[in-house]
């Protein structure tokens, strides 16, 4: 089983099987078609993601290194958010300031897979909630001039979802 | 551009990416995405500048009330489908440049609206794909010149073709793909067949009524290579078989019109080799029986779709299908029918492939036999039985077991027998969709034993049945795995009680007596008052000649 070394932002180094790293499109491109060889035992640098969130990612690797591709589905019809699995779920039970890092550092290292359950999970902390209730949930602040709220409102109530 | 609390935020615009946002955007549904609207302006303007999202929202005008220069108040919706219904366009400058240059489809539904101000409207939709003309009237047409060009524009239905608009177009829209025509007049044919003519290269689809003149045209056009047609002759059958020789490309064949029998739709199969999709409704009265021995000129069939008259609805016997044949069938539907009972149940047990059945407005002879053809079905998938009228039904039920059908659509209005619908609803194990309407034997008892024993079940739909509040209590208590329950038009429900707080989408419609009582009432209301008005001026009337005469 061939291992290679990534090194995070803050100096970590990791070592990790190929197969589970493969599991990031960044990390599979440079490998296979940039060519670099992991056999030098030179760590390949990532340096937008820290070692803690590194190692949160990895972890996540790890269990669904031998996942199927996913059927691809309707762009345009609304996506279906209950479909996380129990083990995704626990694992992104972490405070808002991970769950983003996390976020951000598996687009860096396009986890398509990753990045679709991380939007599900922010989704499902939006449904059912006033864009009041929003901007409480992730400390945004109102930037309207007052009264265009009830503009926009007003404009968008003839709108529906297509059938 | 945005104040939005940059230390703290973690949807910071200058650290989280926009295409993320849009990623979790895309999973909201248009409620959730209205509230998301009013959160800041960055996701507003992300929200409005995706295409993806905005594709799926439809801008639906208020009905009847007429379009003219007042703004409608609505336009600054970020919509790219706009919907007009039961209104008159009168005048849209000057607030639709704005809006109407992001649209990428229309409708008009029974819309009233002169074609220069249609033009008008068109030409500032610039990048407009689908038009779908529908019921409108499209006011003055064949005598006013005017061009239209919509370059992006791929699909265009009529319901009864606007000659004007036609014309228009003929030269203005080179990537049409789907031209759709109901109804069209003997002096619009010449400027649909010039559109016909100027469009064959990308025309792939095309609906339209056959004529002589129709078929020298379409005889003549070398490029047009259709893919899937809806044709309709009044009398002469020879026309369609006539259009499918010149069109031997198609592999979805919609046809509508007299005389069609089971050696013309034989010939259409010979001349039609890669037929997948065919769709035949049988017009006019026709005691004549139907021989299926044309599905063998058909080997690539997947789906087949008979219709008798829906007019006359006189029944078109099916004669029985050689057994001994199999079938490759995906999708079986016959409407306005009398299937004849052994073999074509027989055939129905070989057909292994057949996923989706649907039997609407038939006759359906020999239950027990069809019941077994049903057990018997390895790939079924949706079944539907509508309004058949069954002749006999037997003293005992029929046992089968299909465990792969999901869906299931019932609807017995001369009543099936209770042991026969529980019986039925027991043979799909698991289903998760069930649909049942105009069922007198369908109530709470049976409600209750099928929520036990359905425990995939997540939509339910009860239309017209003899449910009472009971079912509504009982779905409180136990709503198992249901997501969506619709309870329409029961006339003994009265209210869905608490149910909003135990499924996620509850449908409710209450029965029409309600509403026809209250019409009748505000009626009577009015009628009352003629009444005392006419008594008041007979008695006045009556006193003041009385005065008059003393």
């Amino acid at each position: 089983m061939s291992t290679i070394k990534l090194e995070t932002s803050d100096g970590v180094k990791f070592t990790v099987k190929t197969q589970v790293a493969k599991c990031s499109g960044t990390i599979r491109t440079m490998l296979e078609d940039i060519g670099i060889n992991p056999q030098d035992g030179e760590a390949i640098p990532l340096s937008n993601v820290h070692s803690t969130i590194l190692q949160k990612i990895l972890v996540w690797a790890e269990h669904h290194v031998d996942d199927p591709e996913p059927p691809r589905d309707d762009a345009d019809a609304a996506k279906r958010t209950d479909d996380i699995c129990s083990w995704d779920e626990d694992f992104l039970k972490v405070d808002q300031r991970t769950l983003f890092d996390v976020m951000l550092a598996a687009n860096y290292l396009d986890m398509k897979q990753l990045i679709a359950v991380c939007c599900k999970t922010v989704a499902n902390m939006i449904k059912g909630k006033t864009a009041d209730q929003i901007r409480k949930t992730f400390n945004i602040e109102n930037d309207f001039p007052p009264g265009d709220e009830d503009k926009i409102r007003l404009r968008n109530q003839f709108c529906e979802e297509r059938r | 551009m945005s104040n939005t609390n940059l230390q703290t935020s973690v949807l910071d615009p200058g650290r989280f990416p926009s295409e993320l946002l849009e990623h979790i955007f895309r999973h909201l549904a248009l409620r959730d995405l209205k509230s998301a609207l009013l959160v800041c302006r960055h996701w507003r303007d992300r929200i409005g500048a995706s295409s993806t999202l905005m594709g799926r929202v439809v801008l639906r005008f208020p009905k009847d009330r007429p379009l003219d220069r007042r703004h409608p108040g609505v336009w600054h919706v970020m919509a790219r489908r706009a919907r007009l219904e039961r209104c008159s366009v009168l005048s849209v400058e000057p607030w639709w440049a704005a809006f109407g240059s992001k649209l990428v489809r229309i409708d008009l539904s029974m819309v009233t609206v002169d074609l220069p101000v249609l033009l008008a409207m068109l030409r500032q939709t610039t990048n407009l794909r689908e038009l779908d003309v529908g019921y409108s009237t499209v006011v003055k047409g064949e005598d006013f010149d005017g061009d239209l060009r919509l370059n992006s524009l791929e699909v265009l239905l009529f319901h009864r073709a606007s000659p004007g608009l036609v014309k228009a177009l003929k030269n203005g829209c080179p990537r049409l793909k789907r031209l759709s025509v109901t109804h069209h007049t003997a002096p619009g044919e010449p400027y649909l067949l010039e559109l016909v003519q100027t469009v064959q290269g990308t025309l792939k689809v095309l609906k339209l009524r056959l004529t002589d003149t129709v078929l020298e045209a379409v005889s003549e056009m070398d490029q047009l290579k259709l893919t899937n047609a809806w044709v309709q002759h009044c009398n002469d059958v020879l026309l369609t078989v006539q259009f499918c020789r010149l069109q031997p490309t198609l592999t979805t064949l919609s046809v509508f019109g007299r005389d069609i029998t089971g050696s013309i739709l034989a010939e259409i199969g010979e001349l039609l080799t890669n037929l997948k999709h065919l769709s035949v409704c049988f017009a006019g009265i026709d005691h004549e029986t139907l021989s299926m021995d044309f599905l063998r000129t058909m080997p690539k069939l997947e789906s087949l779709h008979l219709l008798g008259d829906p007019h006359t609805r006189r029944f078109k016997h099916l004669q029985p299908i050689d057994p001994s044949r199999r079938a490759n069938l995906k999708s079986l539907q016959l409407k306005y029918l009398s299937v004849h009972p052994d073999e074509t149940w027989q055939f129905l047990a070989r057909s292994h492939r057949i996923q989706t059945l649907s039997l609407a407005f038939c006759h359906l002879q020999n239950w027990p036999q069809f019941a077994q053809a049903l057990g018997r079905l390895p790939s079924l998938k949706q079944l539907t039985l509508h309004y058949n009228t069954v002749l006999a039904w037997p003293q005992t039920p029929a046992r089968f077991t299909n465990a792969t059908t999901k869906a299931l659509t019932l609807s017995f209005p001369i009543p099936i027998p209770k042991n026969h619908l529980d019986s039925l609803l027991y043979s799909f194990p698991n289903l998760s969709e069930l649909n049942l309407a105009d069922t007198r034997t369908f109530d709470d008892a049976t409600i209750q034993h099928l929520s036990h024993r359905f425990a995939k079940l997540r939509k339910l739909t009860i239309k017209s049945c003899f449910i009472t509040d009971d079912t509504v209590r009982h779905f409180c208590q136990h709503p198992g795995q249901l997501e969506r329950l619709e309870l329409r038009t029961n006339s003994r429900v009265s209210s869905v009680g608490r149910l909003e707080e135990k499924i996620d989408t509850v449908v409710f419609v209450p029965a029409e007596t309600g509403n026809r009582f209250r019409v009748f009432e505000s009626r009577l209301v009015w009628i009352c008052w003629v009444v005392v008005f006419a008594f008041a001026f007979a008695f006045d009337y009556y006193y003041f000649s009385e005065n008059y005469h003393q």
